[in-house]
């Protein structure tokens, strides 16, 4: 997804997301919502990148 | 009582009277036990002198959210009883202390500085933190600012700029920073961090998910401690990150944080994931300094990455050189997977602050302030699968840091890369401005981190921070100390004083 656009399709999606966790915003914050979703991309982009590789564990321990 | 050294118990201008109020308000934890002990003040002449400050200042500084005149005061002549009869509780005993607003307490509802959370939440009184500090003998003196749910920026719906009859109506206090009025004090443990700062209180109890006890602590200029996850207890504190929330002491210096963390630390069967740590000894070792220990500097994704001010950096620079003068040795290091345990500390820690707000966003959405209700729905777009994802790099994380304390005892970075934010500022882009705080990846992995101050760069506190391995809380309060009688920052008075 483009940083500069936030689709409809996207700005739907959240909503949707939200709608079904009972969560319904006015339209204009599921449109700063959806906005923060290029970040999160990325951010998962490279979470995935560590947990996919090689190093990655097999078992995930709960943090503590 | 343990034995610890006290670097200089308040005297008075004789020498050896009752300390004034200026020393009584700049002093530490350690140094007030000691004049405690020696008879040179009582508990109520203490409280009585940090609640006149108060009323001077808070109206400034927006500290507290709930004041607790009359039940503190009631503890202090206790208190003072009990010494006359030679019962002394601990080292806490008879010292006035803040409390976030978001752990519960037997004297008031707790808020979370929030019209959104049920005011019964907290009915059951004392949590566990709490109620040791007070069978400790710490006196609480009220409820401090906080940010919203510990995660929202101050909201201008909800926040009172000033004391006009304009603003009156607005429920919370905005936590200004004693050094500069115009700036925030960083959260989200604002007003604990901001009351020290300013002499209301000598230490208070903060909480830290992604660096909320050590950024406003760096930010006003005091001592911070987030200790080893699950060594202090979470229950009877509304939750953030549940995998990511710790409970730690704010004050003056790193001795005080460890008297502090003396009575916090231990399980308690109401937090599943507290666990028995240390025994307690925070204090008995805190002199020995840092010969033998050796220091990791982590430049690379801090200092080394244009993400710090040139004028955090020459402070960074100078406190290393610092610290091998004290005796400790001194080498570069690469922190391993630094971006990623940062990022994946927020992304992992609005899902699980959704996953606890979820009925409430539900029911309660214009009772949220705006950043925070926006942020904590971001949770809703974390996949389970990307959660786990966050937990296996957590995994990697912990792995690959555990190999990089086989070769270092500590690892320095600043605590943040830039001063406190001015409130007129509009902060920049936000992604660029998380990338100068230097805290979450320790959230991400667990371990204990402090907060100290290291100077003043262009006029505000900066800030060093220093981590070492799980449940060597007491080598970092030691190292903490070691840095504190090898400078002075840490007894810098702010201009609102």
């Amino acid at each position: 997804m483009d940083d500069a656009q936030t689709t409809d399709t996207a700005r739907a999606v959240v909503a949707a997301m939200l709608a079904a966790a009972g969560v319904v915003p006015p339209a204009d914050e599921v449109a700063e919502i959806a906005a923060a979703l290029p970040v999160l991309h990325r951010r998962m982009a490279r979470q995935y990148a560590v947990a996919c590789g090689d190093a990655a564990p097999v078992i995930v321990r709960w943090p503590r | 009582m343990a034995a610890v050294s006290a670097p200089s118990i308040p005297t008075g201008p004789d020498g050896g009277g009752a300390p004034d109020e200026t020393e009584l308000r700049s002093a530490g934890v350690v140094e007030l036990a000691a004049a405690l002990a020696a008879g040179r003040t009582t508990s109520v002449a203490l409280l009585e002198c940090h609640l006149a400050a108060t009323d001077r200042l808070d109206p400034l500084i927006g500290a507290y959210l709930r004041r607790f005149d009359d039940e503190a005061r009631a503890a202090a002549e206790r208190l003072d009883a009990e010494r006359r009869a030679g019962d002394v509780r601990s080292i806490l005993h008879g010292i006035p202390i803040g409390m976030k607003d978001i752990l519960a307490t037997d004297e008031g509802p707790t808020t979370a500085q929030s019209l959104a959370l049920d005011p019964a939440w907290g009915d059951g009184g004392d949590g566990p933190v709490v109620a040791r500090l007070r069978a400790a003998g710490a006196i609480i003196c009220g409820k401090t600012s906080t940010m919203e749910f510990a995660i929202g920026f101050p909201d201008p719906r909800l926040h009172r700029r000033d004391t006009s009859e304009a603003e009156a109506h607005k429920p919370f206090p905005l936590p200004r920073n004693p050094w500069d009025l115009g700036c925030w004090t960083g959260g989200s443990s604002s007003g604990t961090a901001a009351g020290v700062a300013a002499g209301l209180f000598p230490a208070g109890i903060g909480t830290d998910t992604a660096g909320s006890v050590r950024l406003p602590a760096g930010y006003c200029g005091v001592t911070g401690h987030k200790p080893t996850f699950g060594l202090v207890p979470k229950n009877g504190c509304v939750p953030l990150g549940l995998t990511y929330d710790h409970i730690g002491p704010l004050a003056r210096t790193a001795r005080d944080c460890a008297a502090l963390l003396e009575v916090m630390a231990g399980p308690d069967p109401g937090d599943p994931t507290s666990v028995a740590g240390p025994a307690g000894g925070f204090l008995d070792g805190i002199d020995a300094g840092l010969a033998g220990v050796r220091i990791g500097v982590a430049r690379s994704a801090t200092v080394g990455d244009g993400t710090a001010s040139p004028a955090v950096a020459a402070c960074f620079e100078q406190a290393v050189a610092d610290l091998r003068a004290a005796g400790a040795e001194v080498v570069d290091v690469t922190f391993p997977l630094w971006g990623e345990l940062l990022e994946g500390c927020f992304s992992g820690l609005f899902a699980e602050a959704f996953a606890w707000h979820r009925p409430m966003l539900a029911e309660r959405w214009a009772d949220y302030g705006v950043d925070t209700r926006r942020g904590i729905a971001q949770g809703a777009l974390i996949s389970a699968a990307d959660y786990v994802q966050i937990q296996r790099v957590r995994e990697v994380g912990r792995q690959r840091i555990a190999e990089l304390f086989g070769e270092v005892d500590l690892i320095a970075t600043p605590t943040t890369g830039t001063t406190a934010l001015r409130y007129d500022s509009a902060g920049g882009d936000r992604e660029v401005r998380l990338r100068t705080l230097y805290t979450p990846p320790y959230n991400s992995l667990g371990l204990p981190a402090i907060a100290l101050p290291m100077g003043l760069a262009d006029g505000l506190p900066a800030s060093l921070q220093l981590a070492g391995r799980w449940f060597e809380d007491a080598l970092v309060l030691r190292a903490g100390a070691a840095y504190q009688d090898a400078t002075t920052w840490h007894r810098m008075r702010p201009p609102t004083w």
